[in-house]
Formats: structure tokens, C-alpha cells, sequence
């Protein structure tokens, strides 16, 4: 959001909403601290160093935040296997926001990258991709999830089986062009920067696909029609 | 880490006669060799190969009909080859402070080409590692940990993943848009009120 000048949008829906947007430290090191140094990537940086500063985006760092992220970091990382090894899928930094969400019992996380969201919404996908681009048998450790995700606390749960399981706290997350939706659906798109109209839906969705968002072009088409 | 020293060993004992020929499509071929590797053992020697590899190739398709490059190219190929030997060696002993020195060598030849070069090399291998980790990602392996595993910033990283078509893949789909939507709703509902427009 911050490469597409969208940033803005999040206070408006904060205020709307009352909401609250929390970022991990790990996630605040990435997108600030090491970001700010970069001639091309500073500016983005400083945007998001002024929504933390004014309270818009929120930087938590709970006791128990290193041990839930190391189980969440275990968990994914020994789901898959190939070449008799396991396959490191996720990092640090990604554990850490699906740690924080458990811990403080978050509705949803937003994450704009797949292999995280395809974790937790339907690892079944991410085992087909891994089994398809590397050419080689990849096991999956269902056993191994259904064993740890009881020891996650809070609602985001890496899950295993298709929904209609009997796991009553399966959450999806969501994306920052959700996000997006959600500010045109309720009128919050116009600053006086921007005209109104579907166009400006479509035209912010595909700037934050350009922007690394993993959305489709099929599921921008969607958006589109859902709101026409 | 044995399938990783196959692999390596035969990239690099494959690519000889390309570099000899300057063969820059199938250098940039035998570049993608070691990607499974990468993917699931994340080690030095498979990147290292996969992003010198592509750099070379880059370096050779820009300018292999300038004259000025040619003639100094010579000198230069001489010295790489003689560092394939030095990295097969490290390879074969799996010692990766010796195959991360070979690799910087190969590096260096490369800048000292020429001084113009010397900008462009470090712009090239940068932008190898950006392009090798949206492969890297294309295979299911997380923003984060790629970016970790190649060194580049994860901004960096989806700048380039924006513009292609990772995101396009059916697996990327998990639910219909209705039901993401209906969810979405869920979470920003005003109090007291039904949320959204739809």
C-alpha cells in the first residue's frame, strides 16, 4: 500500500471502523527501520513510520511473542518434506504476524505474500505447487499440524483439511486489497484526489497487484462485478 | 546435502562448453539447474551458481557484439574457467568458504573487465537475485525466506513479483470471492450496523 500511495486509506478505515492495525516488531524492522535507508524504498518508509508515530498503525511486542513464534515457525516449517528434508517455508517475519494475531486474539491478519496466506487458508494448494515445481515427491505432515495447531492459542490456525472439518476457528486472512474494498464499499475511496466510481476500485486493485500483492487478475475482475 | 553437491558439480561441469562457445542462452539454462535445490536445501552453493551463472549470461548478451567488450572478454573467460575449477574443488569438499571466495573471484573478473562494466556488473547481480527469488517464490517458498536466502530486500522483491504472472496461477485461489468477501464484512462491521454496501 505504501509503493501505491494507498497508505492514507487505513486511518480513514480505522476511524470508520474502529479498528485497530498491529504490526509485529519484526514486520516494523522491514517495512522502517532497514526500508529508511534505502534511496528508492525511503520515502515508502517514512509513510509508514508517520502511521506508527500517529498511532494509526500499532507496533506490539508481547512477552510470549518469540515462544508462539517459534512454534508457529516449526509447525510450518515441518509440514513439507522433500529429498528426505524439510522444507523452510516461511520466515521470521511471517510467524511472527500470525504469532501476534494468536496472542492477542486478532479477527484476521493481512498478508499480502501467498505462501503464508496459502498455509494457512489451504496448505493443500501450497502441496501442489511445491509437488509441481520441484519435480520431486513432497510429503505433507498433516499429523504433525493436527498435532501442534491445538498448542496455538487465539482464532488463526494453520490448517490442513478443506473447510467443513470440524475446526471451529478457521479464519481467512485477508489482503490489503481487501482492505481497499472495504474503504470503496463504504464511500471512503474519495479524498479529492480521486474521482468516484468502480474505476478507481479497479485501478487501485491492480496497483497493489503491481505492487507484489498476490491477488488475480481473475479475482480483480470479481471485485469489479461484485460491486457494479 | 549430497543431492546438492550432484547437483552443483553437474551445473558446473555442463556449463565449461558454454562459456567456452559464450553461449549465453544455455549458460542461462544451466543458471535454472540448481532452482529445486535452492528450494528446498536453501544453501550457498546451489544460489551462489544460480546467480553468477545468470549474471554471466546477462553480461554476455549485452554486450557481446561490442568490440570493446570482445577483446577483453578473452582475458577474462580464460580466468572464469580457471575458477570453475577452483569452485568444483570447493564443491567436491563441500567447503563453503572457499566456494563463496571463487565465487566473489568470478565476480571481480567480471568488474575489472572495465570500468563502465563495474556499475553494471553489481546493477546485474542484484537484479539476479531479485529475478531467481520470484522463481524461488513461484516454487512456494515465502517472500521472507527468499529474500533472507538471496540477500535482496523483500520490497525489492515484490516490486519485480508485481509485474509478473505469479499471481495469475489457479493454486493462488483458495475461496470464491463471495465468500472472501462475506468474511471481509465480518471483520469491518460498523457497531450497531450491517457492514458494507454489500
Amino acid at each position: 500500500m505504501s509503493t501505491s500511495c494507498l497508505l492514507w486509506i487505513l486511518r480513514k478505515i480505522k476511524k470508520e471502523f474502529n479498528v485497530r492495525f498491529v504490526i509485529p516488531p519484526a514486520v516494523r524492522r522491514e517495512c522502517v527501520d532497514n526500508a529508511i535507508k534505502s534511496k528508492r524504498w525511503g520515502l515508502g518508509a517514512q509513510r509508514i513510520k508517520h502511521l506508527i508515530k500517529t498511532g494509526v498503525v500499532e507496533v506490539e511486542n508481547p512477552d510470549e511473542l518469540s515462544e508462539v513464534t517459534n512454534s508457529v515457525i516449526e509447525l510450518s516449517n515441518d509440514v513439507f518434506q522433500a529429498k528426505g528434508r524439510r522444507i523452510d517455508i516461511i520466515h521470521e517475519g511471517e510467524a511472527e504476524v500470525v504469532a501476534l494475531a494468536n496472542i492477542l486474539g486478532a479477527e484476521t491478519i493481512c498478508v499480502d505474500e501467498k505462501t503464508t496466506r496459502l498455509l494457512i487458508e489451504k496448505p493443500k494448494n501450497l502441496h501442489q505447487i511445491l509437488g509441481s515445481k520441484l519435480h520431486t515427491k513432497v510429503s505433507f505432515n498433516k499429523g504433525l499440524m493436527v498435532k501442534i495447531r491445538e498448542s496455538l492459542p487465539g482464532k488463526i490456525r494453520l490448517r490442513t483439511v478443506e473447510r467443513g472439518a470440524n475446526y471451529p476457528f478457521y479464519q481467512s486472512v485477508i489482503r490489503s486489497t481487501e482492505i481497499i474494498s472495504v474503504a470503496y464499499a463504504n464511500g471512503l475511496m474519495t479524498d479529492g484526489n480521486v474521482e468516484d466510481g468502480s474505476m478507481v476500485l479497479e485501478m487501485a486493485l491492480w496497483a497493489l497487484r503491481f505492487a507484489g500483492c498476490s491477488i488475480s487478475s481473475q479475482e480483480i475482475r470479481d471485485y469489479v462485478k461484485l460491486f457494479e | 546435502m549430497k543431492s546438492v553437491k550432484e547437483d552443483v558439480l553437474n551445473v558446473i561441469r555442463n556449463v565449461r562448453p558454454a562459456i567456452k562457445k559464450e553461449d549465453s542462452k544455455l549458460i542461462r539454462e544451466w543458471s535454472n539447474h540448481t532452482l529445486h535445490s535452492i528450494s528446498v536445501f536453501q544453501d550457498e552453493f546451489s544460489i551462489g551458481i544460480a546467480i553468477t551463472l545468470y549474471s554471466l549470461a546477462k553480461l554476455i548478451e549485452k554486450y557481446y557484439l561490442d568490440p570493446k567488450f570482445k577483446s577483453k572478454w578473452k582475458k577474462a573467460k580464460k580466468k572464469i574457467l580457471e575458477e570453475l575449477d577452483c569452485l568444483e574443488e570447493a564443491t567436491e569438499e563441500l567447503d563453503a568458504k572457499e566456494y563463496s571466495e571463487c565465487i566473489k573471484r568470478i565476480t571481480n573478473i567480471l568488474s575489472d573487465i572495465d570500468e563502465d562494466y563495474s556499475k553494471y556488473v553489481r546493477h546485474v547481480m542484484e537484479s539476479s537475485r531479485v529475478k531467481k527469488g520470484s522463481k524461488i517464490y513461484e516454487h512456494g517458498i515465502s517472500l521472507g525466506r527468499t529474500a533472507a536466502m538471496l540477500g535482496v530486500s523483500k520490497w525489492e522483491l515484490m516490486d519485480y513479483l508485481g509485474v509478473t504472472k505469479n499471481a495469475d496461477t489457479d493454486l493462488n485461489i483458495t475461496e470464491s470471492l463471495k465468500k472472501r468477501w462475506s468474511h471481509v464484512k465480518t471483520v469491518f462491521k460498523k457497531e450497531g450496523k450491517k457492514g458494507g454496501k454489500k
